[in-house]
């Protein structure tokens, strides 16, 4: 596991093509910058988490969010399928899913 | 945005394929036409890969974990239910949907677990609620009652209220979280047996979106057995209650930062149906001129509008809350006076900011300010309840204005970001004014203030100051330390300290044991201290806090669809506040200071005092399971024994819980559930030192609900139930004991809405 301070697009890439990693893991905060670092790995065979739900519906792949006091998977299928990511159905039944 | 925190972690997988996704084939095959899952339904008919019964195994772990509750009342911070220093169920909305629940109180009995609803709609005296052993009638002061963490309790009165009285839409509510027990060294005075946080549902869960509810009630008339009847007598009708709800949701931007905005408000009304009561002349009755009997049919009428916002622009989050309450009070007092009711207006406010200081510490900032007002009116006719020269009898009015404002901040630490060692820290500093004219009492025929009597006035500014502390250490994974303190210091009473420390063991996956100890406390309010009646009673300057030292046992377990938990307790209570009578010397006192007028009885005035101690064993059993996909079974069953010195005090039933079974035909889809509520005999009136112990009855209370959308129209659903009371009886104590007759009080029973059904549509629309 290796972490990195965000400080671009430009560097991001770079640190991708070099580590080849499979879970790009975004801390908190990072909110804002979610879209454009999903447009960025269109194409990458990563699987982009976040520990806020709402980063989902910005671009993350798979998050987790309270619900009713309640754990939630939130799955966001479209740029799952733009990040070469398969998820399994009955994971999708337990999720939140954002096309 | 903190640079502290613009991080991101990059975790290099070793496994070809990931645990919960995998890859898919390359894009050549994916643009051959066998497309991906792209929704739920293209999910459902994807067929499971083979020989992947351990990534199915894994995927069940993962349901298990996803049902797991997720708490923030117990440390103030995010925790497993099952890890916390206290007992805590929760209660979300999607329940109280599926079971027809129309207020919290509501909720707390058909779906709680050791929390007592002094008969949830009984209007007749209002309600409150017991736990740990304890309910005493006295407007909720016994438990603290939370909005997203800020106090509702009246700093002026220590009362609230969980029925519609508490002013919080229906359907702004996304959980409830219910604390048993001690709570003080998180929240400070009045969390002797329980904390009840009421959690709003965050605007991000339903973006965009503009919700309309409409439910209709009726109520067929009651006879004076509590049973329903047809309208065939004079003074009959149907009862009507009707609730109305408007909210909206909305994401933006503000000031560059993202925003959101959920605003809700509710408008709720009852114009009740009839109900009897068998008229008495015995026993001091409120009669007026021509009256010889007490009794007969009657109505009230109950109106609750609310609203709550919610705003979040970044890292800033306002919270407003505003309430009218009013309700008729037929039974206090002259019988089925119209003029009889109480009123309440309530606006609450609440900034809270939180910010990252470093990854490992989070500052939160919270300012509160509450502003309250609140009147009482009762008609009374016996001679000791007026002043002289009101021979035909007086109103008597009581009225309240409460503003309080404070500060607040907490600041977790989490030393190795793994939760392994956290430590909380923080302060509280809150301002006090009220204001109170307790007592007032008007002619009941001309409406003029007595000539000759001061009418007593009250104004009182008062600070309390808090700090707390807290710390959790996991030293291992299946040992869990939580200890902490909260000292208070409040210029009505002093200084009191509040510990708790709980040791929470995971043996198992799936297991978990707590043992904890904690003490709490219910301090002195103004309205204890400062209340005066010239007729009746006197102030009780230097009451102490009451305070309550509790045990615990817990023990939870979840299997595959089966969870359970089984939990003891023993509390002992010290300085408990009640009534009592006046001695002489503190009658003269008081008529020196000019609290008493020459024409009180002197048999008749009391005052407040510590005067209980009392003791509670008792516990828990609480199941639920969850044999089909959909199908939940679910019920809890309390046993609670209480004591002052050797005898028994059934204050809350000894045995009472409930029991509930619903199918849901998929996550948010049609429903059916059914419900019920059964306790034991309890006693009457909570007078500590009656010499006659009045008990009320076994009840039980049954309810049907159904719910499902409206599959013509999107966005539309329904839900429709049914609910019966088998023994809707609860004493009400028209005439109390007296010196003179110690063990002969006079008891009524009056009926609650023993059977009454309702319709409910809700629409809502995307924007």
């Amino acid at each position: 596991m290796s972490r990195h301070e965000y400080s671009g697009l430009a560097a991001l890439d770079a640190e991708m093509t070099r580590s080849s990693p499979s879970i790009l893991y975004l801390a908190a905060g990072l909110g804002e910058e979610v879209p454009a670092i999903a447009t960025a790995l269109a194409g990458r065979s990563v699987l982009t988490v976040s520990a806020v739900g709402r980063d989902v519906d910005r671009g993350a792949v798979l998050g987790f969010e309270l619900v009713s006091s309640r754990p939630q998977i939130a799955v966001n299928l479209r740029r799952a399928r733009a990040q070469r990511l398969q998820f399994h159905a009955q994971l999708l039944r337990l999720a939140r899913v954002v096309q | 945005m903190n640079a502290a925190v613009r991080r991101l972690s990059f975790v290099l997988a070793l496994a070809p394929s990931l645990a919960l996704a995998q890859e898919q084939p390359p894009a050549d095959e994916e643009s051959s036409g066998e497309a991906a899952p792209t929704g739920e339904d293209d999910a459902s008919r994807e067929e499971p890969p083979a020989g992947e019964s351990g990534e199915a195994e894994d995927l069940e772990g993962l349901e298990a974990l996803l049902d797991e509750r997720v708490v923030t009342t117990a440390s103030r911070g995010a925790e497993r239910a099952s890890a916390a220093p206290a007992t805590v169920f929760t209660i979300t909305a999607r329940e109280m949907h599926v079971f027809g629940i129309r207020t919290v109180d509501e909720a707390l009995s058909y779906l709680g677990v050791g929390v007592y609803v002094m008969r949830a709609r009984d209007y007749a005296t209002g309600i409150d609620v017991g736990a740990q052993g304890i309910v005493q009638r006295d407007g909720g002061r016994h438990i603290l009652v939370l909005l997203d963490g800020h106090v509702m309790n009246s700093q002026d009165t220590g009362q609230v209220t969980l029925h519609e009285g508490l002013g919080v839409p229906l359907e702004a509510i996304d959980h409830l979280e219910v604390m048993l027990g001690a709570g003080s060294v998180a929240y400070g005075s009045n969390a002797l047996i329980a904390v009840i946080n009421v959690i709003t549902r965050r605007p991000s869960q339903t973006p965009g979106t503009v919700h309309a509810i409409a439910e209709l009630g009726l109520a067929p008339p009651q006879d004076e057995r509590g049973l329903p009847s047809v309208p065939d007598r004079p003074g009959d009708r149907v009862g009507l209650r009707y609730r109305f709800g408007l909210g909206f949701t909305r994401s933006f931007e503000l000031l560059g930062s993202p925003a959101e905005i959920a605003v809700w408000a509710e408008w709720v009304e009852e114009i009740s149906n009839s109900y009897r009561m068998a008229p008495t002349a015995e026993g001091d009755l409120q009669l007026r001129p021509g009256e010889t009997e007490w009794g007969g049919p009657t109505v009230h009428g109950m109106r609750a509008p609310s609203v709550v916002l919610r705003l979040r622009v970044g890292d800033f989050r306002l919270s407003l809350q505003a309430n009218h309450y009013f309700r008729n009070m037929p039974l206090t007092g002259t019988f089925s006076d119209p003029l009889a009711r109480e009123e309440r207006n309530v606006v609450r406010a609440d900034l809270r900011h939180e910010v990252a200081l470093v990854p490992q510490a989070t500052l939160t900032t919270r300012f509160y300010a509450d502003y309250t007002t609140q009147a009482e009116r009762t008609m009374w006719t016996s001679y000791f309840w007026c002043f002289e020269g009101q021979i035909d009898g007086c109103s008597f009015d009581a009225q309240s204005v409460g503003r309080w404002a404070g500060v607040e901040q907490l600041l977790a630490i989490d030393w190795n970001l793994d939760a392994a060692i956290v430590t909380t820290i923080g302060y509280d500093v809150r301002g006090r004014d009220t204001t109170s004219r307790p007592a007032d009492s008007y002619d009941i025929v001309t409406g003029d203030a007595p000539l000759s009597e001061r009418l007593p006035y009250i104004h009182q500014v008062t600070v309390l100051g808090a700090v707390f502390a807290q710390q959790v250490i996991r030293p291992w994974e299946w040992l869990t330390l939580n200890a902490g303190a909260r000292v208070d210091m409040d210029s009505l009473f002093g200084v009191r300290l509040s510990p708790r420390a709980a040791a929470v063991v995971t043996p198992l996956e799936g297991t978990s044991i707590r043992a904890s100890y904690s003490e709490a406390f219910r301090a002195p309010t103004s309205y204890e201290l400062y209340e005066n009646d010239r007729t009746y009673r006197i102030p009780a300057l230097g009451l102490r806090p009451e305070i309550v030292r509790t045990g615990e046992l817990e023990w939870q377990q979840r299997f595959d669809f089966v969870r359970f938990g089984l939990r003891g307790f023993v509390a002992f209570y010290e300085d408990f506040i009640d009534t009592r009578a006046a001695t002489p010397e503190e009658i003269d006192d008081a008529t020196a200071r000019g609290d008493v007028t020459a024409w009180a009885d002197p048999s008749y005035l009391v005052r407040y005092d510590n005067l209980a101690s009392l003791r509670s064993f008792g516990g828990s059993l609480d199941v639920s399971v969850r044999p089909l996909r959909g199908l939940t079974i679910a019920g809890s069953f309390t046993y609670q024994h209480t004591r002052v010195g050797d005898e028994r005090i059934p204050l809350t039933p000894e045995w009472m819980g409930n029991a509930r079974i619903s199918y849901e035909l998929s996550p948010d889809g049609a429903s059916f559930a059914l419900a019920a509520v059964f306790s034991g005999a309890r006693l009457a009136w909570e007078d500590l030192y009656a010499s006659d112990l009045h008990e009320v009855g076994e009840s039980l209370d049954l309810r049907a609900t159904v719910a499902s959308p409206i599959e013509l129209v999107p966005g539309l659903r329904f839900r429709a139930t049914v609910s019966y009371s088998i023994n809707p009886y609860l004493p009400y104590l028209i005439s109390a004991p007296t010196e003179d007759a110690p063990a002969s009080p006079v008891l009524f029973y009056p009926v609650t809405s023993s059977l009454f059904g309702f319709l409910g549509l809700q629409y809502d629309v995307d924007l």
